[in-house]
């Protein structure tokens, strides 16, 4: 197996076909990442909300055990 | 006995808790193997004779639209289940799948037409497979389309079920009379893919088409892990399970 | 009648009885009704109409033009006029409460729901059908391809309102259902076009086109005998929302 360009510049243009083979490729990686990241950031963003739901709860029984006293 | 493990599945808990090790495996494996094999398919596999490097596009094109179209039926298969055995878990799977398939049907028909360009000269050819993937596309939207549509998400799922379903039944059908519409209205032109494939443009293609199942499997996994955190929010397991890891 | 259910073929055969008249009795309650709203059957043909109009308006007066159209053109006409009668076809049964009370009855659901998607068809399907013709003068298209055409759209229509009526009963219970009715049902609709269309074409072309008859056929008996279960299955699940 052996690279089959000669120099870097070469590798980048493909002999012309260089711009739609690495369009392709970055467009792969936009895909890829926004499958990778959106289950991420959804886990990220239910776990805020939960924590503010939490901080409310306890805001709300500390208040209660004030106006009891 | 041996059914255990189908109606344990039914419980969310439990898959959130079996699928927890697995996640970053999955996930660097199917990385790793994309990686590398991109690697090797833009430098290393030798130049096709007739298109020239242009053809180091369907080591994206090809594993995309086969996992896009492999994404519809595991999102049917997944809403049969939910219909018959009206389990919440496999409802979940097919909402999260329909996503997932959609945007690697949109990758398919991205790249599908990039590669006409330096291929026939134009980026739009009605050719069988963009064709096809075209309309997959739409089969994706309206199934996303119609679980956005309800208020109630058991009602959701139970449409988008059947629709998914009723479009399996036609994805063949459709994919028969777009090819048989083709050749009727345009006669040999260049195949954007040749049938005999030398082993060392092969070999990374497989490797690419692997990594892209697995990551799909990640993703569903995923996916379908935040899905049940969002819709069990209320529980106490799910409530342990994030508050305390942070 | 008189004997209680013993000889189990008795029972059948009046189970298949009651089933048959349930069948005759929705079919002639629903024609009834659309006969009574006969403003509304002509709704899709006046479209059809308009839409073929703009086509010689928009693109081009000169026969040769809209002789090549003519097949692709009229095909795309009627399924979309097809499909914006869909919204109705169980809009009006859902909201007063009919609909329930057919899927509650001990009749099969799929006997009831096949009769309503037949008559759809008589008063959309059918007209268009024999409409087309005129039409096609309108849109000059070829001697040869009028029988062709006709035929098409006959054995066509027919997927087209099983189909369809699938959409329809998906969305019957939101309010806002029409354009995502069309979104779901369309690329569904994708071979049918394809084989309705190219059978008018080969005609015109001077070639057979019962293959593309044949195959109309075979997509006309495979949603007749899947349809009905898909639209009774999305029809209970709308009544149960």
């Amino acid at each position: 197996m052996q690279f089959r360009f000669e120099s870097f510049a070469e590798f980048m243009s493909m002999a012309g076909h260089g711009p739609y083979v690495w369009a392709c490729y970055t467009a792969a990686l936009i895909a890829i990442s926004y499958i990778v990241l959106s289950p991420m950031l959804r886990k990220k963003a239910i776990r805020k909300q939960l924590q503010r739901q939490e901080k409310l709860a306890e805001q709300q029984a500390l208040q209660a055990m004030e106006n009891k006293a | 006995m041996a059914w255990q493990w189908f109606h344990r599945l039914g419980s969310p808990k439990w898959f959130y808790e079996k699928t927890n090790a697995w996640m970053p495996w999955l996930l660097s494996i199917s990385l790793l193997i994309i990686v590398s094999g991109s690697i090797w398919a833009l430098g290393f596999a030798p130049l096709d004779s007739k298109q020239g490097n242009s053809y180091r596009i369907m080591y994206l094109h090809v594993p995309a639209s086969i996992v896009a179209m492999a994404a519809y039926y595991v999102m049917a298969i997944a809403g049969a289940i939910g219909l018959i055995w009206k389990m919440k878990l496999s409802y979940m799977v097919m909402k999260v799948a329909a996503p997932i398939g959609a945007v690697l049907t949109a990758m398919a028909l991205f790249t599908g037409a990039v590669w006409g360009k330096p291929t026939w000269g134009t980026y739009w050819v009605w050719d069988a497979r963009l064709t096809s993937v075209l309309i997959l596309l739409f089969l994706y939207l309206g199934v996303i389309a119609l679980q956005e549509a309800f208020r109630e998400q058991e009602v959701a799922d139970k449409a988008s079920a059947i629709l998914s379903l009723v479009g399996t039944v036609n994805i063949p059908i459709i994919y028969k009379s777009v090819d048989w519409w083709f050749t009727l209205h345009q006669p040999a032109s260049i195949k954007m893919t040749s049938s005999s494939i030398a082993p060392e443009m092969l070999y990374p293609l497989l490797g690419m088409i692997t990594g892209f199942y697995i990551l799909f499997t990640w993703a569903l996994l995923a996916s379908t892990r935040s899905e049940i955190l969002q819709r069990e929010m209320k529980t106490k397991w799910v409530k342990q399970a994030l508050l305390e890891k942070v | 009648m008189n004997k209680p259910a013993q000889d189990p073929l008795a029972v059948a055969e009046m189970a298949e009885r009651r089933s048959g008249n349930a069948f005759m009795a929705t079919l002639r309650r629903d024609l009834k009704l659309a006969i009574r709203h006969r403003g509304e059957l002509a709704n899709p043909l006046i479209f059809f109409l308009l839409v073929i109009t703009m086509v010689p308006l928009g693109v081009s007066p000169s026969p040769k033009t809209l002789a090549v159209l003519a097949p692709g053109m009229l095909w795309v006409v009627a399924l979309l006029a097809t499909l914006l009668s869909l919204d109705g076809l169980f809009r009006s049964d859902f909201d007063d409460g009919t609909l329930e009370q057919l899927l509650l009855s001990p009749q099969s659901s799929y006997i009831n729901v096949l009769a309503k998607v037949i008559v759809h068809w008589l008063t959309t399907g059918l007209p268009l059908t024999l409409v087309a013709p005129l039409l096609g003068v309108m849109m000059s298209l070829p001697e040869a391809g009028y029988i062709p055409l006709m035929l098409s759209l006959l054995l066509g229509t027919g997927s087209l309102s099983l189909i369809g009526a699938i959409g329809a009963a998906l969305t019957v219970s939101l309010r806002k259902g029409g354009l995502l009715l069309s979104l779901i049902v369309m690329p569904l609709y994708v071979p049918v076009l394809i084989f309705g269309a190219s059978g008018v074409r080969a005609a015109i072309e001077g070639f057979a086109y019962n293959t593309q008859l044949a195959v109309l056929g075979s997509f006309l008996a495979l949603a007749i005998i899947a349809a009905p279960l898909a639209i009774a299955g999305a029809l209970k699940m709308s009544v149960n929302n």
